[in-house]
């Protein structure tokens, strides 16, 4: 598979011998469910309530694949500890201070790519192989905004279909966001590969795009 | 690498070349393509309705030889064909219906070598299931009349342990006993004395088509004496005497033994069809009544032998039964389904019935039982029944007296219900979901009118399916007897001519009641379509003891909303007809659409699972393997039977990914991988 794990925490190495352990684990019992070992979703808010990063943006998804979290709106203690000294972060501020250039190790197209399929594990249901569909659209701007640029056309595309995205389908369609001319000329159907949702998308995008293109034009 | 490279160019050339050939293959007709196509109708890539157009037109034809001509030309053209698989669907349905209704083996079994010469197993396989179900099913058939004679001469023995034999038989009048005897027996006891007393006609009859159970039943063995005996007990008594006697053996005879009785004088027949080689028949829930049911658990018992496994559902739907009613004083047989003869038997236990309480009782919707009703309710031929709406107003009372004082007089009863053995009886629910589908003939007929019924079977000589050609030429034959050739004069003067010729004239009162219900029934018939349809004669003849108040109720009859949950449902008392032997269409178009919406979802999910097959046998093969390669070598294996859409391979592609069959080479996308 195309994710490489051990990109993950290549940058982060250096810095794992400076940070509290100890700080680290009082962050975590500070956020925990009573009862379990384990952030979750209450948690959570008021974690990224701290750290002043909406919930709902990308960044605390960065955040969760930064720390290589295995399920959707739980973080364990372990996966916060290794998260954290990975960050080299102990602290809150620290942490703050680092969020902002997690955002920008996604600009590597690799690390991207890593952070994609992230997306798509964490975000599907454990038992599925596939994302629901509801859930595809709402993950696919947050994490495509401004880097495929027929994005709007691709929600709007999925509000017509019914079943769940596959993970080959899945990956694929960040190749095509990548690969793919703005006018779509360069898809070639025929020996493209290219599931057959990326052909239903183009033939249902094609002439949207052609009447966009005419009216700039006019 | 190079057959890659081949493969990359080759698909859109053998597409064209397949497209090139099968326009060919057509448009024979329009192009004028030679003589010996000239007299076929064209055939178009997946034409369902042309396939059906050619197999009436062979039907037609008679000659063994030019129906050989026929069929090679048919597979000739079949292998021209693109979607051959969707073609062949609905072949396949017509191919049963062959076998259903009447088929020549060895016609039969050459054209299914034709095609297995001409297209490889993969069409035959079935088609010669299917064919060989067909022929085992006469051994099968005896086998069962074997089995019947056992469990009759059992029956027979329980009876004889519970009866006094007498000997003195009468046999000679009341072989269905008065009608106020029946009335006041009532219910299955009563329709024991009948069918036993039927049985008996038929063991006198020399008329009777059993062949096959003449050959097994050693003559003195035969059943039917064994119930004779029972029937000479119950005439032999007065009717008190006989009540009382028969009640209290009644209740000491084995129950099993006593449901049985009754079925084993009825001529049952199944047909068992394997569900692997059939096309698939909706099965109804029908509930059938229980003389019926123990027919069926008869020949279930037969065949579920030693063989716990094996699983059978009914097809109602295939099925015939011949019953015999008598109207006036006459007894006709009628040719129905089993929808039909069940709603019919309703009216054996009241003479009325609300619309909701026979679907009730039969467990069928609304809808199902309107269109398996109507028949017996507007055709011209077959108008058994009658319908009275429910106005608010109106009594039923008085429609009542107006009708019964005169039929009375008339006739004894009107009672209809399953004959035993003599000409053609066949009540025949079909089995065919699970592992079998199995077409149960008993061919009651007439006592009285046995010789008389099979002389009408000329004219229908067809299966359930052949119903409609049947009807027809039973009115043209009506026609020319009766009427002759002026049919398209005016209805007034036509029915009142036919009337006076042949029937007794009615009272003068009730002649323009006649016309209007003649018009009437011209503007239902052409309603529900059914093809023959004569503005004259049968309903004119009905019409003698109709009221003006009757007709009203027809007209609205005609309306689209036919039929009412509070409507109520009653026997035509003035029912008459020409035949003997009554036809009685099975509304069949409705079916038909809907096999053709499954069989189209069939041809899908075998298309896919045939393109998975496909795509795993030449992955596991080759290892390896860029898309388009891939793709020419799927669409090469399919080509014989249909070119698939290259998105439905990708489809089925993307299914053995997730299912992780196959996966993507990582860094080009193009290139597949068996993982094995």
């Amino acid at each position: 598979m195309r994710r490489n794990s051990n990109r993950l925490s290549r940058s982060q190495d250096g810095s794992r011998n400076h940070v509290n352990l100890t700080a680290i684990d009082d962050l975590f019992n500070r956020f925990k469910e009573a009862a379990e070992e384990k952030i979750e979703a209450e948690g959570m808010q008021a974690l990224f309530e701290a750290l002043d990063v909406d919930p709902l943006d990308i960044t605390s998804l960065v955040f969760a694949w930064k720390l290589r979290a295995k399920t959707p709106f739980e973080f364990s203690r372990s996966e916060f500890v290794d998260g954290c000294v990975n960050l080299g972060a102990d602290s809150l501020e620290k942490l703050k201070a680092v969020l902002p250039s997690l955002k920008e190790s996604l600009n590597n197209d690799d690390d991207f790519r890593s952070f994609y399929m992230f997306a798509f594990d964490y975000n599907k249901p454990i038992e599925q192989r596939s994302l629901p569909i509801e859930v595809a659209r709402q993950l696919f701007p947050l994490i495509l905004g401004g880097r495929f640029a027929h994005i709007d056309l691709w929600i709007e595309f999925l509000e017509g279909k019914k079943h769940a995205i596959s993970r080959d389908t899945y990956s694929l369609l960040l190749d095509f966001a990548r690969n793919i001319d703005y006018d779509l000329k360069n898809f070639d159907e025929e020996n493209g590969a290219w599931p057959v949702l990326l052909d239903e998308f183009v033939d249902f995008a094609k002439p949207r795009i052609a009447q966009d293109k005419d009216r700039m034009d006019e | 690498m190079w057959d890659t490279k081949r493969d990359e160019a080759a698909p859109t050339a053998k597409r064209r070349k397949l497209n090139a050939d099968s326009d060919v293959g057509a448009k024979p007709s329009t192009s004028g393509a030679g003589t010996s196509l000239k007299t076929l109708p064209p055939v178009e890539v997946g034409s369902v309705p042309r396939d059906s157009d050619i197999s009436i037109d062979i039907e037609r034809e008679n000659t063994e030889s030019s129906l050989l001509q026929y069929l090679a030309e048919l597979v000739r053209l079949f292998m021209y064909l693109e979607e051959k698989d969707k073609f062949f669907d609905t072949h396949r349905r017509l191919f049963a219906k062959r076998l259903m209704s009447h088929h020549d083996e060895h016609l039969e079994t050459s054209f299914i070598s034709m095609i297995k010469e001409q297209m490889g197993q993969f069409y035959t396989q079935r088609l010669s299931g299917m064919l060989q179900d067909k022929l085992a099913s006469n051994t099968m058939q005896k086998a069962f009349q074997k089995y019947l004679v056992e469990r009759r001469v059992e029956c027979r023995k329980r009876k004889e342990e519970v009866l006094v034999p007498f000997t003195d038989g009468i046999l000679d009048e009341d072989t269905i006993p008065p009608a106020d005897s029946i009335l006041e027996r009532g219910g299955l006891e009563g329709m024991a004395d009948r069918l036993l007393g039927t049985s008996l006609a038929r063991a006198t009859l020399p008329t009777h088509s059993s062949a096959d159970t003449g050959a097994i039943v050693p003559s003195d063995a035969n059943p039917a004496i064994g119930f004779s005996m029972l029937l000479n007990v119950a005439n032999s008594h007065t009717e008190k005497g006989r009540a009382e006697q028969r009640e209290r053996n009644v209740k000491s005879i084995d129950e099993n033994i006593l449901k049985f009785e009754e079925a084993l004088g009825i001529d049952f027949n199944a047909h068992v069809l394997n569900a692997l080689h059939w096309p698939s028949v909706e099965v109804a829930k029908l509930r059938l009544p229980p003389l019926l049911l123990a027919c069926q658990e008869l020949f279930s018992d037969f065949y579920m032998r030693d063989k716990e496994t094996r699983k059978l559902s009914w097809i109602h739907a295939l099925s015939v039964v011949n019953l015999v009613g008598t109207f006036s004083g006459m007894g006709y047989t009628f040719v129905v389904s089993t929808f039909q003869a069940c709603i019919l038997l309703l009216f054996n236990d009241s003479d009325r019935i609300r619309v909701v309480d026979a679907r009730k009782m039969l467990n069928l919707s609304l809808e199902q039982l309107c269109h398996h009703i109507k028949p017996l309710l507007v055709s011209r031929k077959c108008r058994v029944l009658r319908l009275e709406r429910r106005p608010a107003n109106e009594t039923t009372e008085t429609f009542a007296t107006v009708n019964r004082p005169n039929e009375k007089s008339k006739m004894n009863s009107t009672n209809i219900y399953p004959i035993p053995n003599s000409g053609r009886l066949s009540f025949a629910p079909q089995v065919m979901q699970c592992q079998a589908v199995s077409d149960d003939s008993g061919r009651p007929a007439t006592d009285v009118l046995a010789p008389k019924s099979s002389e009408a079977n000329t004219y229908h000589e067809g299966g359930p399916e052949r119903t409609a050609d049947g009807d027809r030429a039973q009115s043209t034959e009506a026609r020319s007897i009766a009427i002759g050739p002026d049919a398209n004069q005016g209805d007034g003067n036509e029915s009142e001519s036919f009337v006076n010729t042949t029937h007794p004239a009615p009272p003068g009162a009730t002649a323009p009641a006649q016309v209007q219900q003649a018009k009437e029934g011209t503007a239902s018939a052409s309603e529900i379509n059914t093809g023959s349809v004569e503005p004259r004669g049968e309903s004119a003849k009905e019409g003698e003891s109709d009221s003006p108040k009757n007709t009203q109720t027809e007209r609205s009859q005609a309306d689209a909303r036919f039929m009412q949950e509070g409507d109520i449902l009653h026997i035509n008392l003035g029912f008459k007809s020409r035949l003997h032997r009554v036809v009685v269409p099975a509304s069949i178009p409705k079916v038909a659409s809907a096999n053709t919406t499954t069989s189209k979802k069939h041809v899908v999910v075998d298309r896919s699972t045939r393109v998975d097959a496909v795509l795993v046998k030449i992955m596991k093969t080759k290892k390896e393997l860029t898309h388009a390669a891939l793709n020419n070598l799927v669409v090469e294996a399919l080509a014989p039977t249909f070119l698939p859409d290259p998105r439905l391979i990708k489809k089925r592609l993307e299914r053995l990914i997730e299912q992780e069959y196959v996966e993507r080479d990582k860094d080009d996308p193009r290139l597949y991988r068996y993982a094995s």
